[in-house]
């Protein structure tokens, strides 16, 4: 309680600080405005010295005013000013140049480059550095076209950008968050993402939704721990920072983007049925039809409904985009806003999604030394997701129609569904037995594939959608104490409204109201960060010193309620009003809380040497009172080869930096299910619970978890040499890195002996390796007036090795499916292999029951391999089937610009990995295929025992390539010159544009479902990588539209 | 405004750190923060009433997916039903249709689940038991002897369907591999179960019929005399004697108020529900009670007709009140939700038949007076002993049988075995009754072999320790002969 009061004098004392900035902040506006004589309008074009190109985005100002321009994408400006004015141009990477007006009207500029500020500015954690001082491996990628990538989610956008990074389409659904990783998976049962901060600020990565990416400035990705570890525990698995745009001084540019696409399933064709052809291979194969087959087509023949369930779910769908933006300021004073909403419908049916969202930005200087500043990115969306797993309906059978016709009515049994009529869902139960050809001896039966639910009934009489109201905002107070002196102090708050409401309607299921259900979650989180930090930053003849300390603390809580309601009768109310039942009520809160405590020191000499050195102390409230505490040290080192004297004027070598950095980050996150537990761990707790005794509730209590007060922090240790290189004045420039990263003391949920009364324990255990290379390769090929080409080649590896799991070793795990082969995490191997038997050959149709009763069925034995030799299958015969990591991630980027028209086409691709498709089991309806008479099947010395059949989903036939290619991205855009534009009056630049997504997207042939990407949710870190078939991978088109004015 | 910066600075600053116990150690207000678990009596009674908890189990309907969630009994039909005789499942998909084929696998779900909700019992009594002495002097033994009866009941069902398993009677670290991983021979297994339901026997009273009682421990204990080992019929007859003689239980006139008049006369020992609570409710009647199915699965626990053929000749009026015969279907009818109506076509199942309130009857007096003709019979193939007689044709009395012209001058064992088929389908004997009287072999071996049930052996009358455990024990856990 005594925290919370303290928490409210931070507010009291911000709003203080608030109010009084935007007084001083309505004095500098008012400033602005000076009477001009004789103004007269001045234009010209700014160009680079360095390549004679236009340069874009330089200010033009009159010297000791505000007023001011910016020049536009072919490097123009107009600009009203006097002839006593003195225009200053300037622009980040050039000097600065200065023109009397006088009698000129038009005034063309050429900006010679400083090689002193030429240098890229990289952002690092607590501040910023020159990217040739960088001694960590960090990689920068501006926002040039991404925000012409159709997706919802600037995460998505980010495919193929970075080595090192893979994101994953792990859920297609419109809005759905991918899986990122940074350099592999280093924790176990911690959240294995990066962490995200935005301006400076620490964000949950699900505010990655939240942002725009017309806002965003840049992406920096910390890759190795030196360069993450200044966030400590925050930077166990990468950091990814974010700055947006700011405003820049002159006249408010005012811009609007907009696009609109159409996105299309690509669907499955193992997966695909077709009554027809199924008759087809049935009388090729068994030379006669089954009664089923033929009942089948006798419907097909009638209805003329003979499709696929893929046709009805994957409708495709269009994705649409506005923004509007606003940006400017004077020289005190700079402000960014934007406005945007996107509509996402998702290619499968019911699947939506819209975002409504908004950004205001502002820094001013409130005197020489004190500047201010603050940002709001409020936002609202609402989802409506998929009920349940797409394999669900899809698998139905093809000639069943959504509702039943004058046709299929006949076909009702009408003793078992005497009410059943035209209009009403049909289910495949509602069919009537009958012997089709009486002249064979096949009797009566009825088609079937399985379930007993109507597919489309099973979506679209759901409603389950998800509310998200949030807002990042954070403020800033920065004072420069002396010139090399600055201390900074920052709050961030964050806060998260998801609401949840699921309806499952009275017609979803094929009970009827009994079914129907609601259920409302609502989870409200907020976290509070505070940053205070003092820098100093001097130059000393050739020494260069940046010294860095500061504090930060952390409060996050999260309040939880759950409540379900049953007992509907119809639809007339989809939520509680409705319900007649209050059957569920759940409260959960937590709290977490930390506090770090960090230096750095950076030191150059001659711009040659570069030594860097950090240390961060955390503790974090959910260890014991022993180990709360963890220290984060790292160092690095670089050496700027080409800045000595003998590689001087070589004209081959234009960069050559060696460097090497060692670091450690900690890890206090994980995730075992239960709120209380994760927050809590060592804590003993007893969790309520009840019982009915003598007809009433009596309440109860048990002890929730297994305690661990000694848990301490995950630690990950990684070891990066490096080096950067550019040729021919940089025209090829790339980087290579090589890193080793040791995740030790992982926090895991691992499984302990029911005999315990738990099915787990959270323990501090294991050892992960992840190493690899990564790649990346930048050529400016044509540098012509007319036509310019420069190529990107990024590529990473990644090996993932378990190295020590202590008494664990070798434990095998399974997923929630609850029917398939197995993982194991054994020392030596991936952490995750799948693990089952390998398939030797299959059994012939004779051997199983009714081999072509369900469409595209299959058996579900085969004849495994005994792969030690001993004449029977056990448990010795299984072995490792394959990892769900991927060996090799890469993108090819190809830029053309020929006069105004631009091309950029991005290959991209993922090789080594495999996924486990559960969905095979699904769709092709193994259970039905099972083996009648295994001693036949020894007998006729097909197999020696009959531990040699084995269900199929326990083998590598389920185990497939999860490898892709695909045309990630291609983008044809139109830039109108000014002459053009001059003719449409107000407007300062205007790109048309049209793109597309995953035009090609090729995956293995062994795999058979819709997504080799897509990752079950109910996964875990020990058990990954399964799917049910997947959401299905979609290609998008795209048209849109950039407007400044 | 200077002053202003350093204010924030020094507050900011200091304001956190002053308070860091506070904020590096916040407490939860969801959950019961305790130094010890447990500190007074109705501590102690709210840990005895959370075994209950874990009897009852979580309903399968609930919105979480999780596998591994402790369904309590829930699943037991599926062991004890499905593994018998009696009844199988409607479609071939997924694991709950390897039970009534007997290849049940030891990465079975469902299994698992039973072999991990016994173990939860069994955990929250020792856990208990640590902490009697808190409690009031004057409930202390009848504490004690409450959890023991619940952890006996837990054991009894482990040794019957696993064998020999890991006996524990204290709380065990994940470390104490000896224990947890140490089958412990069957006898002794028996053995722990006498002596702590024993305790029940002496310390407890009849004030419950949803709690244990002195007439459940009786019961229960007269039913594991006679299923050890080597059974001890004299003792089982004596346990339900006692229990016939308190005059304190009586067969219902109705069958069918046995089952939807909950708590009746009938009753000795009965898990609890309510309806429409999603934490208390059930899931089974949805999933095996409904010819429009209103249960997650393409339905479960489907009359065989060999069940039907033995109702057809000893139902009686009991037929009518355990299945009903739908145009393609033959489904059970005891345990049917609130509000069901099977008497219309098609049947009508009430508001939220999967949030449902039956109750598992765990010991109900036709149980007793037929174990109490089983003690009788002592084993042998026929008894004429008048007073077994008796307790068999009162539950066939009931049913509708003549108390003169039914009445055997014999009671033979295939009778009796036959009876409690029909008096007790689908309530979680069939299977432990084949097994008690030494038949399961024969009886369910014939039965596989008329089904092409070509999986069976007479090693899967047990079932297989879970896969997970074998694999956690490093080598210590053995399988079962034939998984």
């Amino acid at each position: 309680m005594l925290a919370r009061l303290k928490n409210g004098s931070i507010f009291s004392t911000f709003l203080v600080v608030f109010c009084g900035l935007m007084l001083g902040f309505q004095t500098n506006l008012a400033a602005e405005t000076d009477p001009k004589v004789e103004p007269a309008t001045i234009s010209g074009v700014v160009t680079s010295a360095e390549n004679g190109e236009p340069l874009i985005g330089v200010t033009v100002l009159i010297k000791g005013t505000t007023t001011g321009s910016i020049t536009d994408v072919d490097g123009r400006y107009t600009i009203d000013a006097s002839a006593e004015d003195v225009l200053v141009f300037s622009f980040i990477g050039m000097q600065d140049k200065e023109i009397q007006v006088g009698v000129q009207t038009v005034i063309d500029v050429v900006l010679a480059s400083d090689n002193e500020l030429l240098e890229e500015v990289v952002v690092i954690g607590y501040g910023t550095q020159k990217k040739s001082h960088l001694t960590g491996a960090v990689s920068k990628v501006e926002n040039e076209k991404l925000d012409q990538i159709a997706v919802a989610r600037v995460d998505d956008a980010l495919i193929g950008q970075v080595s090192g990074v893979n994101i994953q389409a792990s859920s297609a659904e419109a809005g759905a968050a991918p899986t990122i990783t940074v350099r592999g998976f280093g924790s176990i049962n911690a959240d294995a993402g990066p962490a995200v901060v935005v301006d400076g600020l620490v964000v949950d990565s699900d505010f990655l939704s939240n942002l725009d990416m017309n806002d965003i400035a840049s992406f920096e990705v910390l890759k190795d721990a030196a360069s993450a570890a200044i966030y400590g525990s925050e930077g166990s698995n990468g950091v990814i920072m974010i700055t947006t745009k700011d405003g820049q001084a002159g006249k408010p540019q005012f811009s609007y983007q907009t696009y609109f696409g159409r996105k299309e399933a690509f669907g499955s064709d193992p997966y695909r049925k077709s009554t027809a052809e199924w008759a087809d291979f049935e009388l090729g194969e068994a030379g006669f039809l089954t009664n089923n087959t033929q009942y089948a087509l006798q419907l097909v023949g009638e209805t003329g409904v003979d499709r696929d369930w893929q046709d009805v779910f994957f409708d495709g769908g269009n994705i649409s985009s506005h923004s509007f933006s606003a940006r400017g300021g004077n020289e005190n004073t700079k402000f960014s806003a934007s406005l945007r909403t996107l509509g996402d419908q998702g290619v499968v049916i019911t699947d939506d999604y819209r975002l409504y969202a908004g950004n205001i930005k502002m820094d001013t200087k409130i005197s020489d030394n004190l500047k201010f500043g603050f940002k709001i990115n409020p936002s609202y969306s609402k989802r409506r997701a998929l009920p349940t797993s797409i394999h669900n309906p899809i698998r139905q059978s093809p000639w069943l129609l959504i509702y039943h016709t004058e046709e299929t009515i006949k076909y009702v049994d009408r003793e078992e569904y005497p009410d059943i009529k035209v209009g009403d869902y049909f289910n495949e139960d509602h069919l009537d037995n009958i012997d089709i050809d009486p002249t064979d001896d096949q009797g009566s039966s009825r088609p079937r594939t399985s379930g007993d639910m109507n597919p489309y009934a099973q979506y679209v009489e759901r409603e389950h959608f998800e509310y998200k109201t949030k807002l990042l905002s954070s403020t800033y107070l920065d004072y420069k104490i002396t010139d090399a002196l600055t201390a900074r102090t920052s709050l961030g708050v964050t806060i998260e409204n998801r609401k949840r409401t699921r309806y499952d309607g009275v017609m979803h299921h094929s009970a009827g109201a009994g079914r129907a259900q609601y259920n409302l979650q609502n989870r409200v989180q907020n976290r509070i960060i505070s940053d205070n930090t003092i820098s100093y930053n001097e130059q000393f003849g050739a020494h260069g010193l940046n010294v860095l300390a500061g504090a930060t603390f952390q409060r996050r809580s999260a309040e939880n309620s759950n409540i379900s309601g049953s007992g509907f009768t119809n639809d007339l109310l989809k939520n509680l009003q409705g319900a007649t039942i209050v059957s569920e009520f759940e409260e959960v809160n937590f709290e977490k809380n930390k506090i770090g405590f960090f230096g750095r020191v950076n030191y150059v000499y001659d711009d040659r040497y570069l030594i860097n050195a950090s240390f961060r102390r955390d503790a974090s409230s959910v260890f014991g009172v022993n180990s709360k505490w963890g220290n984060f040290p790292a160092v690095s080192a670089g050496w700027n080869v080409h800045n000595e004297d003998f590689l001087g004027g070589n004209g081959l070598i234009s960069r050559l930096k060696l460097r090497a950095s060692y670091g450690l980050t900690g890890n206090e996150n994980f995730s075992v299910g239960d709120d209380i537990v994760n927050n809590y761990p060592y804590l003993a707790l007893l969790s309520t619970n009840s019982a009915i005794t003598q007809g009433a509730i009596t309440n109860g209590v048990s002890p929730l978890s297994i305690v661990n007060p000694l848990l301490q922090w995950e630690a990950s240790e990684e070891f990066n040499p490096g080096i950067d290189f550019g040729f021919f004045d940089n025209r090829v420039q790339g980087s290579i890195d090589y890193y080793v990263r040791t995740s030790d003391q992982l926090l895991l949920e691992n499984p302990v002996s029911f005999v315990t009364g738990f099915d787990a324990g959270i323990v501090n255990l294991g050892k992960v390796e992840n190493k690899g290379w990564e790649f990346e390769l930048r050529t400016t090929n044509l540098t012509g007036k007319k036509l310019r080409w420069s190529t990107t080649v990024i590529a990473s590896t990644n090996e993932n090795t378990l190295l020590d799991f202590g008494e664990s070793d070798g434990q095998l795990t399974v997923d929630g499916f609850g029917r398939n082969s197995q993982w194991i995490n054994s020392v030596g191997n991936p952490i995750s292999s799948f693990y089952g038997y390998v398939v030797d050959e299959e059994l012939s149709a004779q051997y199983y029951n009714s081999p072509y009763i369900p469409i595209n069925g299959l058996s579900e034995d085969v004849i495994v391999k005994d792969l030690n030799g001993d004449g029977l299958i056990s448990e010795a015969d299984k072995t490792i089937l394959g990892d769900p990591y991927p060996d090799l991630v890469w993108s090819l980027t190809n830029d053309f610009a020929i006069g105004n028209f631009d091309l950029s086409i991005m290959i991209q691709g993922s090789q080594g990995a495999q996924v486990k498709n559960v969905g095979d089991q699904y769709f092709f309806t193994h259970w039905q295929g099972a083996t009648t008479d295994v001693q036949q099947v020894i007998d006729d010395g097909i197999i020696t025992d009959a531990s040699f059949l084995q269900q199929r989903v326990h083998t590598n036939d389920i185990v497939q390539s999860a490898a892709y290619f695909s045309l990630r991205n291609v983008n044809i855009g139109y830039n109108f010159s000014n002459t053009q534009l001059g003719k449409l009056g107000v407007l300062n630049g205007l790109r048309l544009y049209v793109s597309g997504q995953n035009l090609i997207y090729r995956t293995s042939d062994e795999y058979n479902g819709f997504n080799p990407e897509f990752i079950d949710n109910t996964n875990t870190p020990i058990s990954y990588g399964s799917q049910r078939a997947g959401t299905p991978l979609f290609r998008t088109f795209t048209a849109g539209l950039n407007v400044q004015f | 405004m200077k002053y202003l910066k350093y204010i924030t600075f020094t507050l900011i600053g200091l304001m956190f750190y002053s308070c860091e116990d506070e904020f590096l150690n916040p407490l939860p207000d969801s959950a019961i923060v305790v130094d010890a678990f447990f500190a007074s009596d109705d501590d102690v009674l709210a840990g005895i009433i959370g075994i209950y908890d874990a009897v009852q189990g979580v309903n399968v309907n609930t919105e979480s997916n999780t596998t591994r969630f402790n369904r309590g009994i829930q699943f037991e039909f599926m062991m004890t039903e499905m593994r018998s005789d009696n009844t199988r499942t409607a479609t071939l998909e997924g694991s709950r249709a390897d039970f009534h084929r007997y290849r049940v696998d030891p990465q079975n779900v469902q299994s698992e689940d039973f072999y991990q909700s016994m173990y939860e019992i069994i955990f929250r009594a020792n856990n208990v038991l640590n902490y009697i002495e808190v409690a009031d002097e004057s409930n202390q033994s009848a504490y004690a002897a409450e959890a023991k009866f619940l952890r006996a009941f837990a054991y009894f069902k482990l040794v019957r369907l696993y064998g020999a398993v890991p006996l524990v009677t204290d709380v065990v670290g994940p470390t104490e591999d000896e224990l947890l991983f140490t089958r412990v021979a069957e006898e002794q297994v028996y053995q722990q179960i006498i002596s702590d339901l024993q305790e029940g026997v002496a310390n407890l009273d009849n004030s419950f019929k949803s709690r244990a009682s002195r007439a459940a421990a009786q019961g229960l204990l007269a039913k594991v005399y006679m299923t050890q080992p080597s059974p001890d019929y004299p003792a089982a007859q004596q346990l339900c004697e006692a229990i016939i003689n308190s005059g304190e239980f009586s067969l219902e006139d109705n069958f069918r108020d046995v089952f939807y008049n909950e708590l009746n006369d009938e009753i000795i020992f009965a898990i609890q529900y309510e309806t429409g609570n999603v934490q208390e409710s059930q899931g089974f009647s949805a999933e095996f009670t409904a010819t429009v199915r209103q249960g997650r699965q393409d339905g479960l626990n489907i009359v065989n007709p060999n069940l039907v053929a033995d109702f057809t000749l000893h139902g009686g009026n009991r037929t009518e009140v355990s299945y009903v015969t739908f145009p393609s279907w033959t489904e059970v009818t005891k345990f049917l939700p609130d509000g069901s109506d099977v008497s219309v076509f098609p049947p009508t199942y009430g508001p939220s038949p999967s949030f449902a309130g039956n109750d598992v009857i765990v010991l109900r007096y036709a149980d007793v007076l037929l174990m109490h003709a089983e003690a009788i019979l002592a084993g042998g193939e026929q008894v004429s002993d008048g007073s077994a007689i008796e307790s068999y044709m009162l539950v066939r009395a009931r049913a509708g049988f003549d108390p003169v012209a039914d009445r055997p001058s014999s009671l033979t064992k295939d009778a009796l075995l036959v009876e409690r088929r029909v008096e007790l389908a689908f309530e979680n004997q069939r299977f432990y009754d084949l097994v008690r009287f030494g038949v399961a072999d024969a009886v369910l071996g014939a039965h596989a072999a008329d089904n092409g049930y070509t999986d069976y052996n007479a090693r899967k009358l047990l079932l297989p320790i879970p896969g997970r455990e074998i694999n956690l024990s490093r080598g210590l856990l053995t399988q079962n002969p034939g998984f």
